[in-house]
């Protein structure tokens, strides 16, 4: 059965994604000149996958309450896009035509996910702030 | 002189009807405001000593998890004052039948 807190365990795992996702803006961030990585190759450009868990499902008691779910954090994926090559000849990463390629990752698409997963953080947490509201609000009902 | 010990011996069986009543009481399998209470504080007492324990770990960088101290104080918090309001409660009831006039 879904408890008083239940929603305050939904919006946490949100939270906890959110937090997530911001780590790995910013390694995307800091790393949008790096050339190289232990594997190889410039710095690839790291995306969360977001995967909903059934409340239920995960502690094992079929209730009414089907469809409400938790989120988690699947895996992290590199994207693969080209990287963007730039004509640098004095750079010990040029290749033989003196082209340096550069990480896959974009400044502006990284801020506008920022912005976003700075939104769906405060989201979280003004759903965590209607929970506690309601419990006070019911405890004053004795009142 | 004679008529006291027959006095006794009756309220010997009063009191031995009270605790009857009583034996029944604890019987009927309800557990009783005190056990209540007394589980509801411990459980409120529990909650409010894991928050305070997962506040420590935060401050002294064992864990990084704002949000999830946050929301465990939180719990604490609603916890303490669901029983704060429940005590309240009882004492008004209390005093309810303390100024009934008999």
């Amino acid at each position: 059965m879904l408890g008083v807190f239940s929603a305050l365990e939904v919006a946490a795992s949100g939270l906890s994604a959110q937090r997530v996702r911001m780590n790995t803006i910013a390694s995307n961030l800091a790393n949008v000149r790096t050339t190289r990585t232990p594997e190889g190759g410039p710095y690839k450009r790291l995306d969360p996958v977001f995967e909903a868990v059934d409340i239920e499902r995960l502690r094992g008691t079929p209730s009414l309450s089907q469809g409400v779910s938790l989120v988690q954090v699947q895996r992290v994926v590199e994207d693969n896009r080209p990287g963007t090559l730039v004509y640098e000849p004095g750079h010990p990463d040029a290749n033989a035509q003196g082209y340096v390629e550069y990480p896959n990752v974009h400044a502006v698409e990284e801020m506008v996910n920022m912005i976003t997963a700075s939104r769906a953080y405060e989201a979280g947490i003004t759903s965590i702030e209607s929970v506690k509201q309601m419990a006070r609000s019911a405890i004053e009902i004795g009142r | 002189m004679s008529g006291i010990a027959p006095i006794s011996t009756q309220l010997a069986h009063v009191d031995g009807a009270l605790d009857g009543a009583k034996t029944e009481k604890v019987h009927d399998g309800l557990p009783t405001f005190g056990e209540v209470m007394g589980g509801v504080v411990a459980s409120a007492n529990e909650r409010s000593k894991f928050a305070g324990d997962m506040a420590e770990a935060f401050a002294a960088g064992a864990r990084d998890d704002i949000h999830g101290t946050m929301i465990a104080l939180s719990k604490a918090d609603v916890e303490l004052r669901f029983v704060g309001a429940v005590r309240n409660k009882v004492i008004d009831a209390f005093y309810e039948l303390w100024r009934m006039q008999l």
